[in-house]
């Protein structure tokens, strides 16, 4: 994949302009489903199987997906609020969490995540500037100078520090609050953002001046960011690159431009079609997709997707699609797609969405 | 149509709508709520006065709580002298009243305090922790839970012997379960909540959470319980009292006053109901003050 | 998968509207204040059509579906008049009222687990409603039931005559909760954002079905949403609404091609669609009034580009504008 940027190098650097942030390899974390007379395991969820990717300094990577899907999961599987079952992750070329790479604890400061309910991601008895300044002050900074950190910062999100420093989370709108979690999380300054539908609860306007900030914050204090949200049209606002998860696996990733104009996976063409219109004299006439989004509990065979895919054929009950390269377009887009029956190569319907 | 200028800042800061409102901490709301709450205040005054004159007995009593004189035996209400008359000892009700709710009110509180600590402690380890150490403690908390508090109370009593001290150990472990239950069930809920899985993103260790964001938020719930549990407290050591376990005569305490006045009931029956009075009126202050507490702690904070 | 849009027959629509709003406004008294959650809102619908009112929270979009079905707490105070086929409802004795609700006006809610018993099956809940409105046997009530479940289409309705709603997912709960809504054909339905809670795909099904069953019964519809796809998808008209008021009502193509309201064009402006990436998006500044302390003139002023004086100082004239709608703005430019 070429560099069509040019990227600022953070001081902390490691491993140069070339070496991806992040990498993550067969990330892979199951849930047991536990009844019965002995609490024995009955079913297993697969919330996140064989995840693998890559995140470049300085982009934006967006997931998008439906409930069930495992972005969520994903995420905590990244900040390790969660502990994987398998998989790797190499921060800036490091591993983390082994002896001879970069430790948890060293990882955090420089990964940090945005929640989506916003009241409930700030402790109700503490003034937000103690919010902020927690991280800080346990990581060592004296009380002061974290104090200092968190009011230059809520000037840096755009709330005056005078008004709003000691005011408490439930005195302020849920815009407001996502603003004062966007300066918790910078507080320890991260290199990485990972934003869990940070926007979803908020109002369309309000989510307008928050994705206006993130860009502006990107910018300034040049970041990396992980943007997961099931709003197709905001991840297609704010990302470099999409990828679509279904049922705990990624089955399409690629640039967001050809992700959203040429989408090869059904689901992919599936989920875009479904947006809604915005043109009242060109109403969607059929739904996409039927059914339900299906349960991560014991998924069927081979493809996941089979069973409400109109275009599945026997192979995809057999054998698990793999990413590939996607058909069609440039060799080196670096768009992959895991289906048997990517829709370029079988000519169907090539849906301009 | 209103044709568009140049758009304004792009992430222009919100206006203020609060702007008029006094920042305010959670705690100086509550007191706000509970100020404006009539019965709380009315509540919380008798039960100032009832403390007050209990810890300054000396002070407003003339008489001696042992001194008593059989020729003075039962005086009704309204003696001169003796203006809630004497008991069956002659001993005069007014000070031994006051110099019993000395006893009377320790015996409320303190094991709901050691309750709070040991209880809440176990509460707050089985939260948070989780897993096998939750099973296990509460598992021993049920058991403890089984038997019904007075039978339990009795029980121990029965194997310590008598005395205010072990009334009060013996309360203290009728009370350890339910305030280790509740602690248990508030902690786990809170560890949940997305604002502890970002303190502990931020690279927390487990006592920093615990500390900075844990108790602060746990505090309240169990407090109000711990609160309501001291009227049952009150009721329970009165009771031990009265059936000869806990607190023995002379010693002034409630509950051994009403058992000792229990005869006297067909000739003085107001001087006999004298004891229970206190034990009612004490004990319903504090339960009506803990649902004063509950309702000035429980409001919405979603703006 | 688009088509050139059919209008809806102008003779499906009787004469008289089926539901007639006039000047309704809601009133909370809390002890320190009063709150304005709807002030002065007014419409007709007739039947088989739909009118979406959009609104971002605290507009007062859901108080006003609430107050047409009686369902606000006794603490409001509602004003204005409402009529149901010629008949006044608003200050109906509740059993009445109760005996409207589920036969001539039914709502739909947006958790659907919530709004649903959890401790009875769903084909007990439909036909249960069956049979206190309209009196029939447990026997038919339940046979209706399932052919309202085939309808809603829900697979296996047989089956799920029996199901318990935590055992169906969120899009099937919010289908069975429509058939629970449709189940006495009521000439007036609610909808409280039902699909704000669904994901996409089960989203567009949903508002298919609803469009779907709609014409099928001739039923007039309020539909409300925070989402200016999906009221593009299922109304006829569109009633735009911000602190309580309806600064903007009209056709749907008409307001969404050209909105006259500085409000709506910034809502518009703010649904992100389609190759803008990098750009700066236009937001509206600010955040919505607080609506026990509303400030005199337009709502909307402070957070207005286009504001001057007057618009600080008085409420803007309802304006008419071409194609029947109405602006509330100063500086809308009146229709000729």
């Amino acid at each position: 994949m070429s560099i069509s940027r040019l990227v600022r190098l953070d001081p902390r650097d490691r491993g140069g302009a070339a070496q991806p942030l992040l990498i993550v390899e067969g990330l892979r974390k199951y849930f047991p489903v536990r009844g019965g007379l002995f609490y024995r395991r009955i079913a297993t969820v697969h919330a996140v199987d064989d995840v693998s990717f890559t995140v470049s300094k300085g982009e934006t990577l967006g997931i998008v997906g439906e409930s069930g899907c495992g972005k969520s999961t994903t995420a905590r599987l990244l900040m390790r609020l969660i502990e994987p079952d398998a998989g790797e992750m190499i921060f800036d070329g490091e591993m983390v969490g082994s002896r001879t790479g970069i430790a948890i604890n060293e990882m955090r400061r420089q990964m940090q995540m945005v929640f989506q309910d916003s009241y409930s991601s700030l402790n109700p008895r503490l003034p937000i500037a103690e919010s902020i300044a927690y991280g800080p002050r346990i990581h060592g900074m004296k009380r002061a100078f974290a104090r200092a950190r968190a009011e230059a910062l809520l000037a840096q999100v755009g709330l005056d520090p005078g008004r709003f420093a000691r005011r408490y989370p439930h005195e302020l709108s849920g815009g407001q609050r996502q603003r004062v979690n966007l300066a918790r999380a910078l507080a320890l300054d991260p290199r990485l953002v990972i934003l869990d539908e940070a926007v979803s609860a908020l109002d369309k306007s309000i989510a307008a001046q928050i994705l206006n900030l993130l860009g502006e914050l990107k910018e300034r204090f040049n970041l990396t960011y992980l943007f997961i949200s099931h709003d197709l049209d905001v991840v297609e606002f704010l990302s470099d690159r999409v990828l679509v998860m279904y049922l705990g696996k990624i089955v399409e990733i690629g640039p967001a431009a050809a992700i959203y104009t040429h989408p090869q996976h059904p689901y992919t063409r599936a989920l875009l079609a479904s947006k809604p219109t915005l043109d009242p004299d060109r109403r969607t006439t059929q739904a996409p997709l039927t059914g339900d989004p299906p349960n991560p509990i014991d998924p069927p065979s081979g493809c996941r997707f089979r069973s409400r895919c109109v275009f599945a054929a026997p192979i995809c009950a057999e054998r698990v699609p793999h990413l590939a390269p996607a058909p069609g377009g440039r060799g080196n887009s670096g768009h992959l797609v895991a289906c048997h029956r990517p829709l370029a190569r079988i000519g169907g319907a090539e849906a301009d969405v | 149509m209103l044709d568009a200028s140049a758009s304004s800042t792009p992430s222009a800061p919100p206006a203020d709508v609060i702007a008029t409102r006094v920042p305010s901490g959670y705690w100086r709301g509550v007191a706000r709520r509970l100020a404006r709450d009539p019965v709380t205040l009315g509540v919380s005054l008798v039960l100032a006065g009832i403390v007050t004159i209990s810890a300054f007995a000396p002070v407003v009593t003339s008489g001696h709580p042992y001194a008593g004189s059989v020729l003075h035996r039962l005086e009704p209400i309204g003696t001169p002298g003796h203006w809630l008359g004497t008991d069956e000892n002659g001993r005069d009700m007014w000070t031994r009243l006051c110099y019993g709710g000395r006893l009377s009110l320790f015996a409320g509180v303190a094991p709901v305090m050691i309750a709070l600590f040991v209880g809440g402690g176990l509460g707050l380890l089985a939260g948070y922790a989780g897993g096998i150490v939750n099973t296990i403690l509460m598992r021993l908390m049920d058991v403890f839970y089984a038997f019904p508090s007075v039978l339990l109370a009795i029980a121990i009593c029965g194997l310590l012997g008598n005395g205010l001290g072990n009334a009060v150990l013996a309360l203290s472990v009728v009370f350890v379960p339910p305030l280790a239950r509740i602690t248990e069930t508030v902690v786990a809920q809170l560890r949940r909540r997305d604002f502890i899985e970002a303190a502990r993103a931020s690279g927390s260790t487990a006592f920093q959470v615990i500390r900075h964001h844990m108790l602060i938020n746990a505090l309240g719930p169990v407090l109000v319980y711990a609160t309501s549990l001291i009227s049952v407290s009150i009721i329970l050591a009165a009771g031990l009292s009265f059936l000869g376990l806990g607190v023995t005569p002379p010693r002034p305490e409630w509950g051994v006053m009403l058992n000792a006045l229990r005869e006297a009931i067909y000739v003085q029956p107001y001087v006999a109901a004298l004891p229970g009075l206190m034990i009612f009126l004490t004990s319903m202050c504090f339960n009506l003050m803990s649902d004063g507490l509950r309702s000035a702690m429980d409001v919405r904070l979603n703006a | 998968m688009s088509d050139a849009g059919t209008p809806i027959p102008a003779e499906t629509a009787t004469d008289s509207p089926v539901l007639e709003v006039e000047r309704l406004s809601v009133r909370f008294l809390r002890r320190d204040a009063e709150v304005a959650a709807v002030t002065e809102v007014s419409f007709a619908l007739s039947r088989g059509e739909t009118l979406t009112i959009l609104g971002e929270s605290g507009s007062g979009k859901s108080v006003t579906l609430k107050a047409l079905i009686g369902l606000l707490p006794p603490h409001a105070r509602i004003d204005g008049s409402v009529r149901l086929a010629g008949r006044p409802i608003l200050g109906l004795p509740p059993v009445e009222l109760a005996r409207l609700r589920g036969r001539r006006i039914a709502m739909v809610f947006q958790e659907p687990m919530a709004a649903l018993d959890p401790v009875y099956t769903i084909g007990a809940q439909i036909a249960e409603t069956i049979v206190r409105h309209e009196g029939t046997d447990w026997h038919t009530a339940r046979a209706r039931a399932r052919a309202l479940l085939d309808r809603v289409r829900i697979p296996s309705a047989e089956r799920r005559l029996a199901s318990y709603p935590h055992e169906m997912s969120g899009g099937m709960c919010q289908r069975a909760m429509i058939a629970l809504a449709l189940a006495c054909s009521p000439d007036v339905l609610l909808a409280d954002e039902p699909t704000t809670a669904l994901d996409v795909t089960v989203q567009i099904q949903l508002l298919l079905l609803l469009r779907q069953l709609q014409q099928e019964l001739g039923m007039a519809m309020v539909f409300v949403t925070h989402d200016v796809g999906v009221a593009a998808e299922i109304s006829d008209r569109l009633a735009v609404m911000y602190a309580g008021r309806f600064i903007e009502a009209g056709d749907v193509r008409e307001i969404i091609r050209t909105p006259r309201h500085p409000y709506t064009g910034g809502l518009l402006a703010a649904t992100v669609r389609g190759g803008r990436r990098g750009q700066v998006l236009e937001a509206i500044p600010g955040a919505p009034p607080d609506l026990a302390a509303l400030p005199p003139g337009c709502a909307f002023a402070p957070r207005c580009r286009f504001a001057i004086d007057a618009c600080f100082r008085a409420e803007p004239p309802a304006i008419a504008t071409p194609g029947g709608g109405l602006v509330r703005c100063h500086r809308a430019v009146p229709s000729s």
